[in-house]
């Protein structure tokens, strides 16, 4: 049972200073206490984290375990879902963003988020780009192209497209998306990047010139990374967050930097344990543990 | 042996399908014939320029053409921004009552033609103090069609992949832009289908149109004015006129002409768009 969240679901109440006074000046992304159902199944409960500005955090965990869904609270996304209910707080620089009173547009484009399949408009390359520039209030067509242009070059795309920016860009291969993707997202600016298994539909080259790109972005982003790959966590990430599912969804079940997690970090479920490869246990012995899937059975 | 009689079995399958392809094939083939030869001494393009006389049984059909696309015209000026919005709406809301309207769009689809054609004639015609006019059948004749474009349109605004909707909802992109450059967009072909089985509909019908718009082969002046379709002119000659089953006839090939431009233009229309698009 989770400590910080009623078991009749209703939201957890906390000191309306907290964020602010926690927070401080500072771009931490926080969340409190966060809760999220689909009507009557928690996907996740009572999260409180921490992810730090202009580092890469990595949230991993095995199926189930909310981890897709935390992402999508983050730049209320999941708003679109109509059976979806949260409780809890998201902080950010001090403002609770999911304050109704919050500019869910302008949010969006300061959290980007970059999809597990990469989804291309169905438009040219450079329209894929312009569109949201043109949305964000980029009225003038120089700065738009020039915008375009610097954030493709940003994803190293700009080589390999520049004479075809009018062909469609469903035409690229599945990688050059993901990056046309990415490209989308940079050129609108953003402060926090979400990103939801970035590379887990790309043949190992093409994810591996995507976790190059994550690697680069450190220091001049939040990313907040969600990943099946431990291995990707491990050689990317600065701070780890360990999602485990329990009869309320997912809930935090270890947080720290890679090698405290990974290495050291003292955990009671030996699944668990078996799951970060404490002990010397490879991955492959636990993929066939039914307690992995069940673990709550 | 079950090899053998997979295989046996898959024969007589193919044969089957092949026989009820053919004899589908050859029903039609046998009708465009038949109206043909009836129709041939009347085929001339004459026919299509000269208005009706004698009842239709001489001349030609070009008021009646007049008529339909007038008809036509107020049809899908009612249908397209009513049909399109209820479909948008239904599209993107997740109340409970969608079940309900799509539940009764579906009922409604299925009311029989002479039924609207008496709300028609009740509504736009007594209260709205239309009369037999083209006005009149139009509107009865969106009515009509309404039901199954919505139905048709908001399929195909469904079918539209939730991640395009979601990546765009990502990007902070407007719910106006995502409605009208990604997501109609994305829909046209299934849009332009709903558009080309409301037209098929509304040419083909005849009942709702009779205590409506009237059945004045003369050419209409105005909206206000009766007129009446092609459909209503070879069911009037086909019934009423002794003597006009050769014309009934040519009205026939060019209404299933008519029908198969709608079709085939609209899918090389469809082409176009998604080929741009792409």
């Amino acid at each position: 049972m989770n400590p910080t969240t009623h078991t009749d679901g209703s939201p957890v109440m906390l000191a309306g200073a907290t964020c602010a006074a926690v927070d401080g000046a500072c771009r931490d992304f926080v969340t409190e206490g966060l809760g999220l159902r689909y009507g009557s199944s928690w996907a996740f409960s009572g999260l409180s984290l921490r992810f730090p500005a202009c580092r890469i955090s990595a949230v991993v965990g095995p199926s189930g375990c909310g981890k897709s869904s935390l992402l999508t609270t983050l730049n209320r996304l999941d708003e679109l879902e109509p059976t979806a209910r949260l409780c809890g707080r998201v902080c950010w620089g001090g403002l609770d963003i999911r304050r109704p009173d919050v500019d869910v547009i302008s949010l969006r484009r300061r959290i980007g988020m970059l999809f597990q399949r990469p989804t291309p408009f169905p438009l040219s390359i450079r329209k894929n780009l312009e569109l949201p520039l043109r949305e964000h209030g980029c009225r003038s067509a120089r700065e738009r192209s020039d915008r375009a242009e610097q954030a493709l070059r940003s994803v190293g795309l700009w080589a390999e497209v520049v004479d075809r920016l009018d062909a469609p860009a469903v035409s690229l291969s599945g990688g050059q998306q993901q990056r046309l993707c990415l490209a989308r997202i940079l050129a609108l600016q953003p402060e926090i990047l979400l990103m939801d298994e970035p590379c887990s539909s790309l043949d190992p080259l093409s994810a591996e010139i995507i976790e190059d790109l994550i690697a680069s972005l450190r220091g001049f982003y939040t990313v907040i990374l969600v990943t099946h790959d431990l291995g990707q966590a491990r050689r990317l990430a600065d701070h780890i967050c360990v999602l485990w599912p329990g009869l309320d969804g997912g809930t935090l079940a270890a947080t720290g930097s890679p090698d405290a997690v990974f290495a050291s970090c003292q955990v009671d479920d030996p699944v668990l344990a078996r799951y970060l490869g404490h002990g010397g246990n490879s991955l492959r012995s636990i993929a066939a543990d039914s307690a992995l899937q069940n673990p709550w059975q | 042996m079950p090899d053998r009689d997979g295989h046996w079995r898959d024969r007589s399958m193919s044969g089957a399908v092949l026989i009820g392809t053919c004899v589908l094939l050859g029903a039609f083939a046998w009708l465009v014939v038949d109206l043909l030869i009836t129709a041939w001494p009347r085929l001339t393009w004459s026919f299509l320029v000269e208005i009706p006389r004698r009842s239709g049984r001489s001349g030609g059909i070009s008021s009646i053409l007049m008529s339909t696309t007038l008809v036509l015209l107020v049809c899908w000026s009612a249908v397209l921004p009513l049909g399109l919005g209820a479909a948008v709406a239904l599209s993107s809301s997740h109340h409970w009552w969608t079940r309900l309207v799509r539940t009764s769009l579906d009922v409604l689809s299925g009311i029989p033609s002479i039924v609207l054609g008496m709300f028609g004639l009740l509504v736009f015609g007594d209260l709205m103090g239309l009369g037999f006019s083209i006005a009149s059948g139009g509107l009865t004749l969106a009515c009509m069609i309404l039901p199954l474009v919505i139905r048709v349109a908001d399929a195909a605004l469904r079918a539209v992949p939730k991640g395009l909707i979601a990546n765009a909802s990502a990007l902070g992109l407007s719910r106006t832009t995502t409605l009208l450059r990604l997501i109609l967009p994305a829909a046209m072909p299934g849009l332009a289908a709903a558009g080309a089985l409301g037209t098929a509909r509304a040419l083909a019908e005849t009942a709702a149109l009779v205590f409506t718009a009237g059945a004045s082969d003369r050419m209409p002046g105005s909206l206000a004015d009766p007129g009446r379709t092609l459909s209503v002119h070879i069911y009037e000659l086909a019934m009423n006129v002794a003597g006009g089953d050769a014309s009934a006839a040519a009205s026939a090939i060019v209404l299933l002409v008519l029908l198969i431009i709608i079709q085939a233009g609209g899918s090389a229309l469809l082409g176009r768009i998604s080929g741009a698009a792409r």
